[in-house]
């Protein structure tokens, strides 16, 4: 009867264990899986350093040719810029893509492609810190004001990604030359 | 008798872990069920946390608002909340127009349309973001009002 007593007892200790592990275990199970997505991961930011500087331009009304000096006044190589303009004094905000309007004949080099203008036509080849460029775009209608808006690869990790620099955002008002 | 005594401790054991292990597991799922699944983009970043990764500038001119996404996050869609005189209204940017692209504007696009804002004052936009869900794969989440650009009408 003695030894019935403590082999029960010695059960008990265990289920015990048993049960504060189990609990445990799916307690932090719970709490993990309800955590795991607030840890903030690395994020595709574009350096502070990087800006785009609208040298000079020559904006033609009556051809609606519009020739833009780029110089990269920043500390980090971009690749290219979205180019949207406005048609009108009023609009605070340029929303007409200009980037199908990149005529390469008369350009210093370069290519449009997904709404981007790159300064090169050959791939992975950037604007160097203080190197100038020249383009030019063709237009089919009268402009107001132009932004451009720098963008650059940068690796992360194995891959590159492409950066949109939208603090580097420059805007300048034509008038006709 | 002395077999049956040996065996009944470790079946009530056994049977013991069973049971709990099936409360807990009825429990886990009830806990799931009442907390919203988690809506993730990007290596499974909660979308919550990349709404203030957005950038995006907006405006109202000649009765067009126009938008351009500025940052590095595609927005799928925008929602105004257009306040009036002690209420609002709210209105899904681009619903039925072709020039709305599909899959949201991605980096660097704009897009411009009219919008009627006859007696409002203000107007709110706020982005509109796509995820994931283990569930239910993918799944629209409205990032917050703190998140959203205030436009106050003249």
């Amino acid at each position: 009867m003695l030894k019935k007593r403590k082999n029960k007892r010695g059960l008990s200790v265990v289920i015990g264990y048993v049960l504060l592990i189990t609990f445990g275990i799916i307690l932090s199970v719970i709490v993990y899986n309800y955590l795991k997505t607030y840890v903030p991961s690395e994020t595709t930011q574009c350096p502070a350093g990087v800006s785009i500087f609208l040298k000079d331009y020559n904006y033609n009304c009556s051809s609606k040719e519009l020739n833009l000096t780029l110089k990269n006044n920043g500390k980090f190589n971009i690749e290219g810029y979205f180019i949207r303009a406005t048609n009108s004094s009023s609009d605070n905000l340029a929303t007409i893509n200009l980037d199908n309007y990149f005529n390469f004949d008369k350009s210093q080099d370069g290519r449009n492609a997904t709404g981007v203008v790159y300064f090169h036509k050959q791939v992975n080849v950037s604007l160097k810190s203080n190197e100038d460029f020249f383009q030019v775009f063709d237009l089919d209608k009268q402009i107001y004001s132009i932004e451009l808006i720098p963008i650059r690869f940068q690796k992360e990790g194995s891959t590159q990604k492409f950066v949109s620099c939208g603090d580097a955002k420059v805007r300048e008002v034509l008038t006709c030359s | 008798m002395e077999n049956k005594r040996g065996i009944s401790p470790v079946v009530a054991t056994v049977l013991l872990i069973a049971i709990v292990i099936v409360i807990a597991l009825i429990v886990f799922v009830w806990f799931k069920g009442i907390t919203d699944e988690a809506i993730t983009k990007f290596d499974n970043t909660n979308i919550k946390l990349v709404c203030d990764q957005v950038s995006f500038s907006a405006d109202y001119s000649n009765g067009n608002i126009l938008i351009s996404n500025d940052g590095n996050v595609p927005i799928y869609k925008f929602k105004a909340k257009l306040f009036g005189a002690g209420s609002y209204s709210t209105v899904v940017i681009g619903t039925n127009n072709p020039d709305w692209p599909a899959q949201g504007l991605n980096q660097g696009d704009a897009f411009s349309e009219s919008l009627d804002t006859t007696g409002m004052n203000k107007i709110l936009l706020i982005p509109v973001l796509i995820g994931k869900t283990e569930s239910e794969g993918k799944k629209s989440y409205t990032c917050e009002d703190r998140y959203g650009r205030e436009i106050i009408l003249d």
